[in-house]
């Protein structure tokens, strides 16, 4: 009697215990999965926060956390992690009554682009580990990679050219944030510009000499267009990487700037089209970094038509094309005769062979070779 | 954990493990038992056969020891040898109690040294758990043997033996079940698998109370009476509205009616059909234990209001853990919600019943949503009935303009 008694009443208990822990077990339960930041460099380490809450006096034994994510962000700590096309990650978080588990993971940033977590799966177990319980839950985190940088020296011949361009000593008034050079003191000097460090090593009195610089824009036009009947992107991804590095450095040296890509939006699937001032370029590096290569591009030369007005003729244009077929270098001759001061950069590797340059074009043609191959 | 280094003097697995070599020694007791019962010049008394239990422990302690094959073999011989002649040298020398010394001290060696041989099979919950069905069996077996050949005082031994089994079974399950179904989780460097161990230890410790407090009332507690009393009780009812409204309407004159013979309850009460008995005792059963577990909660809350709120920072510099506690989201209150009445109540009632589990359930609805957002919503989890309830609710929340 007694066994039959004790069996029942160990099974009764195991059956409501099982019984409540189906019905209640996922309910009042908080879930998050972010980036610790929206925007991230090239090969920063951010942190992949995931926070799991318990508002209620149920316990659970655990919750395991399982997501993908992508390729791009590499954990730093791979355990738990498989590895295919995305990264599926499942992490074990304990889940006691009334409490809240905060797990950050470091990771770094390996790939430009636009990324999110859209949704996140929890499975967990009821006390006496019998049935196993699952859920799905929507999840809004997203990430903004930036460009890899290009380091300043290989793209010194490209800056030095378009700042000799922008810096004339043609005009009468000098800017006074300009510094050209020290010269001997002259009589029509005003005292102000006297240098008076460099008096005390020349031993004689030495000015400061202003350079004129004429308020001039950069407009950068960059050309997505597939390069090669592979469809590679390698030199479209060193295209963009360019463009950034190159607008950093214009608002460094504090020039406005305003770029134009053919590139799709990853989000709203729009054009790039950007303008910044030398103090705030964040929403151009931003744009650039969401553009998602495998979307179909705009014709350039249809993208230059719908945009050429938005540039002034006295804006020095720079076009990042690595396409280089007689279209294209027609399109750019076009342009050209609108805006004489333009450069064309062509990236291209040092073994692509590439189409000869038009005569028309020779002088406003730079090819910046680049390391490795398609 | 499953290697054999890390394996050797793990806490966390002797335990388990001394308690299923118990529930094999029970076993192997009742095989003994009902052999005894064929063959009685071979019976011994209970108290002899349960001292082998000394041996199981050794032989837990040396099977968990860091030796290799060979010599974890002998020092399994060894013990047993010793075991064996140790025994008869205090005393138990007469020709029965040498024949079950030398029978459960050889099962219980083999059985040791097939364990510790088979410490990398990655499926021992689930072997065990066959394991366990068969030595159950065995047990239950010789418990039905001992009672149809009325041997009560061997039956209510080997009716406790079965008990402390099942018990064992499920307190060395709860407390390897993690570590088998989540190996390599568990076994992850950056996982905090000690916090849900430490989780499980709890439940194993209530678990446990709640057995031994189970086990203890199946031996103090008055079934017999409680049911007697119980019963009794609703017979009283039941004979009450018997009489007063199955029997004829015709009012008896009270002075006339002749004073009949109670029926004595008492004997009666004693002549219970089975199933009754058995129902009694699971209710009561039932009783105690929720009792019990009222108690435990209250106890443990009384511990918990005095805790410290505990915010645990674990890292080691690319993962960091913050384990914190919360308060309770207090409640909206007595909030009174008027539903209208008639068919509007009907319709609002299912539809505030039904967002209400929606959101419980975690789908993205908050009190800006409007119905038709919420429909969205719950046609998109499966709901298939929310169209036509949301068109009913929109009216009559909104009047006949609404669309």
């Amino acid at each position: 009697m007694q066994i039959i008694v004790f069996v029942a009443v160990i099974l009764i208990f195991v059956a409501i215990e099982l019984l409540y822990y189906r019905e209640h077990a996922m309910d009042d339960l908080d879930l998050d999965v972010s980036f610790s930041k929206s925007v991230a460099s090239y090969n920063e380490v951010i942190e992949i926060i995931e926070v799991a809450q318990n508002n209620k006096r149920l316990p659970l034994p655990f919750l395991l956390l399982k997501f993908e994510s992508p390729t791009a962000v590499e954990f730093l700590d791979m355990t738990n992690t498989s590895v295919s096309d995305l990264l599926y990650r499942e992490d074990m978080l304990t889940m006691k009554a009334l409490s809240k588990h905060t797990r950050k993971i470091k990771a770094r940033c390996v790939k430009r682009g636009y990324y999110s977590f859209p949704r996140v799966t929890i499975s967990s177990t009821d006390l006496l580990f019998i049935e196993k319980l699952g859920r799905e839950f929507p999840n809004n985190a997203n990430l903004t990679i930036l460009p890899q940088p290009i380091p300043s020296y290989d793209i010194n011949t490209l800056l030095s050219i378009t700042l000799s361009d922008i810096q004339q000593k043609r005009t009468l008034l000098t800017d006074p944030f300009s510094f050209a050079g020290i010269r001997e003191y002259q009589p029509w000097d005003p005292m102000r510009s006297i240098n008076w460090t460099a008096s005390a090593k020349a031993g004689e009195l030495m000015v400061n000499q202003q350079a004129s610089t004429s308020t001039r824009k950069v407009s950068v036009f960059v050309n997505l267009e597939y390069y090669n009947p592979k469809k590679s992107g390698s030199l479209l991804e060193k295209s963009i990487s360019l463009t950034y590095s190159y607008i950093c450095e214009l608002a460094e040296s504090g020039i406005q700037m305003s770029v134009f890509t053919n590139g799709k939006d990853a989000v709203d699937n729009s054009t790039t089209s950007a303008i910044g001032i030398a103090s705030d370029i964040s929403k151009i590096v931003v744009d650039l970094g969401r553009i998602d290569l495998t979307k179909e591009v705009m014709p350039f030369d249809k993208f230059i038509e719908e945009n050429i007005d938005n540039t002034s003729a006295g804006d020095y244009v720079v076009v990042i094309s690595p396409k280089n077929d007689l279209p294209l270098q027609n399109t750019i001759i076009e342009l050209k005769r609108k805006r004489p001061s333009l450069l064309w950069v062509m990236p291209a590797y040092k073994t692509s062979l590439t189409n000869p340059v038009e005569p028309e074009l020779s002088d406003s043609f730079m090819r910046w070779e680049v390391l490795g191959h398609d | 954990m499953t290697d054999e280094k890390s394996y050797m003097f793990n806490l966390d697995r002797i335990i388990p493990d001394f308690m299923q070599s118990v529930i094999l020694f029970f076993s192997i007791v009742a095989v003994y038992t009902f052999l005894a019962c064929e063959i009685p010049v071979i019976y011994i008394d209970f108290f002899y056969t349960v001292i082998p239990l000394i041996l199981v422990a050794i032989l837990t302690f040396v099977r968990n020891m860091n030796l290799s094959k060979i010599p974890m073999i002998c020092a399994h011989l060894l013990v047993t040898i010793a075991y064996v002649v140790i025994s008869i040298t205090l005393g138990l020398n007469s020709a029965p109690l040498i024949i079950y010394t030398v029978f459960a001290s050889v099962a219980l060696m083999v059985f040791s040294i097939r364990q510790r041989i088979s410490v990398k099979d990655a499926n021992k919950t689930k072997r065990f758990k066959e394991t366990f069905l068969i030595l159950i069996a065995v047990q239950g077996i010789a418990l039905l043997f001992l009672y149809m050949a009325k041997q009560e005082v061997k039956v209510s031994q080997m009716l406790w033996c079965i008990l402390i089994s099942i018990s064992m079974f499920t307190i060395s399950r709860q407390l390897t079940v993690f570590e088998d179904k989540y190996t390599h989780t568990a076994a992850s460097s950056s996982q905090r698998a000690s916090e849900v161990e430490k989780q499980n230890t709890k439940t194993v410790l209530i678990l446990s109370v709640v057995l031994i407090l189970a086990l203890i009332s199946l031996v103090v507690f008055p079934f017999e009476a409680v049911a007697s009393m119980v019963i009794l009780f609703f017979r009283k009812i039941f004979h009450f509205l018997l009489n007063r409204f199955f029997r004829s309407t015709e009012i008896p004159d009270l002075d006339k009616v002749e004073k009949q013979e109670e029926p004595d309850w008492g004997e009666q009460a004693g002549d219970l059909p089975q199933y009754l008995n058995v129902m009694f005792f699971v209710v009561i059963g039932i009783i105690v234990l929720l009792g019990l577990l009222y108690v435990i909660r209250l106890v443990m809350n009384s511990f918990s209001n005095f805790e410290k709120s505990e915010k645990k920072v674990i890292g080691d510099g690319i993962v960091t853990d913050i384990i914190e506690k919360v308060q309770k989201k207090k409640a909206e209150g007595n909030r009174h919600l008027d539903f209208g009445s008639g068919y509007e109540y009907k319709i609002r009632k299912r539809y505030y019943s039904k967002v209400s589990k929606a959101i419980k359930h975690g789908l993205p609805i908050d009190n800006a949503s409007s119905p038709n957002e919420i429909k969205g919503v719950l046609i998109d989890s499966g709901d298939e009935e929310i169209n036509e309830l949301t068109r009913e609710y929109e009216k009559v929340r909104y009047g006949q303009n609404s669309n």
